[in-house]
């Protein structure tokens, strides 16, 4: 009499767990329905004593408080984003477009909105994406269009990476003006509007990226990244002055196209159980004369599986452009000429320290807090212009899972 | 004009020499076997958020600000155009 009662209790028993495995619950495909939000504010201070708009001799002190906000909506196979953000920028370089010398700052605003579209292909193996996107200054406005393609086999061990941007950009001035809300003209310095020192003021990027990440062992992952960047139209900037050697100046006058190369390899690995190592090493060429390689590395120390915190250095040594000179160090006679020290041989080292918070804590049922990040870094250049900048990023989401009705999307 | 130190001349010169050598030398190394498949279960390390190759909301901030104060630009860094960046 036990045994049958053992042998029905046992069918019972299966039988119940035999039912969880029902269609209708556990194994039903589910749909992601994720929106993340992320904000980040950084605030940029520079001082420098080489100025372009004033021929490489003059203050660069500069001020900008960014502040960008990013949504992404991932449904099923889709993901939307939009990124917008505006960087208030204050600048006593500027200023000096007039004559009148000045220690007020001139204000400006740089105002940016992309959207982005991608979706998931063929067994989520190959994921294909396009974008748009604008933005605007006083004497500025770009736009930008995007399409890219990914591939990961199913081991997701490598990922393959193909991207395609194209910026068309107008330097003329006037559209955030309220007498003249239309672009009007090119802004050359005060004393050098008598005549017209450039028939175009159209500026086209094409920058075509390549590369791939690998999944090197359980605990480092490498990417190689290719870019070729082409450039054509009006590559220098109007109101930047040169002076030459017999004291007479002009507007900064480049070649009309420019051909850039990148080579990057990065690097992230576990060392133990609680730190993380990021390392990039990118080297630069590009037609202008300019040569460049970098170096960085960030450490990430996790002190707690919440907190983690480390510092990062950052180290660059550029060869400098042929067509750059300092303050009167261009021969009349030059066809190109520039005290653009952006472009002039240097080095720069950037140290700092970045602090994450990473709870990924839901609040109700489906408002998770993910990530709070504070970064502080400090930019010295090899002729002494200095910056701080200083950050402030945190990312939240609203998640909701589905029950997929099998339906195509 | 400020001339650049010894010493950075010396990892330059050695580096423009040996340019392509030290990347198709950690390419092959990466790409050969030096690299282990590994199960779901063991991505762990590979799946964490700081092992993630983009930039971060700050990192890519100081890209953009670099990507003006250098010559040079970063690869994958998504800042080769757009905006006057003549501040």
């Amino acid at each position: 009499m036990k045994m049958k009662y053992l042998v029905f209790g046992s069918f019972a028993f299966y039988s119940y767990f035999a039912n969880a495995q029902n269609p209708d619950s556990n194994t039903t495909p589910v749909k992601i329905n994720k929106t993340e939000i992320e904000v980040l504010y950084s605030q940029y201070l520079q001082d420098g004593n080489h100025s372009a708009v004033t021929g490489g001799l003059g203050t660069e002190k500069l001020n900008v408080y960014a502040t960008r906000v990013f949504l992404k909506k991932t449904a099923g196979k889709n993901t939307y984003s939009i990124r917008g953000g505006i960087d208030v920028i204050s600048s006593a370089s500027t200023d000096n477009i007039d004559s009148i010398v000045s220690s007020a700052s001139k204000l400006d605003a740089r105002t940016y909105v992309n959207l982005d579209y991608s979706r998931l292909l063929k067994k989520e193996k190959w994921a294909v994406s396009g974008g748009a996107g604008f933005s605007i200054e006083s004497d500025y406005f770009s736009r930008m269009i995007r399409i890219g393609a990914e591939y990961s086999p199913s081991n997701k061990m490598r990922t393959y990476f193909l991207n395609m941007q194209m910026y068309f950009d107008d330097l003329r001035w006037g559209r955030l003006n309220w007498e003249y809300r239309k672009p009007v003209k090119l802004i050359y310095p005060s004393e050098l509007r008598d005549r017209e020192w450039f028939d175009i003021h159209r500026r086209n990027t094409y920058a075509f990226n390549s590369g791939f990440t690998q999944v090197v062992n359980k605990k480092n992952v490498a990417g190689i990244f290719f870019e070729i960047i082409f450039q054509d139209g009006l590559l220098s900037t109007p109101f930047h002055r040169v002076y030459f050697t017999d004291s007479s100046h002009v507007v900064e006058n480049l070649p009309k196209n420019r051909l850039k190369g990148i080579l990057g390899l990065h690097w992230n690995a576990f060392v133990g159980g609680r730190l993380v190592l990021r390392n990039r090493i990118n080297t630069y060429l590009d037609d202008f004369g300019i040569k460049a390689l970098n170096v960085e590395s960030e450490s990430v120390i996790k002190v707690l599986p919440q907190f983690s915190f480390g510092p990062h250095f950052r180290f660059y040594l550029q060869e400098g452009s042929r067509f750059f000179a300092p303050h009167r160090g261009h021969h009349p006679f030059e066809n190109f000429y520039t005290s653009d020290f952006d472009l002039s041989t240097l080095r720069t080292f950037l140290i700092g320290f970045s602090g994450r918070y990473t709870p990924n804590v839901y609040m109700g049922k489906r408002f998770s807090f993910n990530n709070l990040n504070l970064r502080y870094s400090y930019f010295k250049r090899s002729d002494q212009l200095h910056a701080h900048i200083v950050s402030i990023f945190f990312n939240t989401s609203f998640n909701k899972t589905e029950k997929s009705t099998g339906n195509k999307e | 004009m400020k001339k650049i130190s010894i010493f950075s001349h010396e990892i330059w010169n050695y580096y423009m020499k040996n340019r392509v050598k030290i990347f198709l030398l950690t390419s092959v190394v990466c790409l050969t076997g030096a690299c282990t498949t590994i199960k779901p279960y063991e991505r762990i390390y590979v799946d964490d958020s700081a092992m993630r190759m983009g930039a971060s909301g700050g990192e890519a901030f100081e890209y953009y600000v670099e990507s003006i104060r250098e010559g040079g630009a970063q690869a994958g860094s998504g800042k080769t155009g757009g905006g006057c960046g003549c501040n």
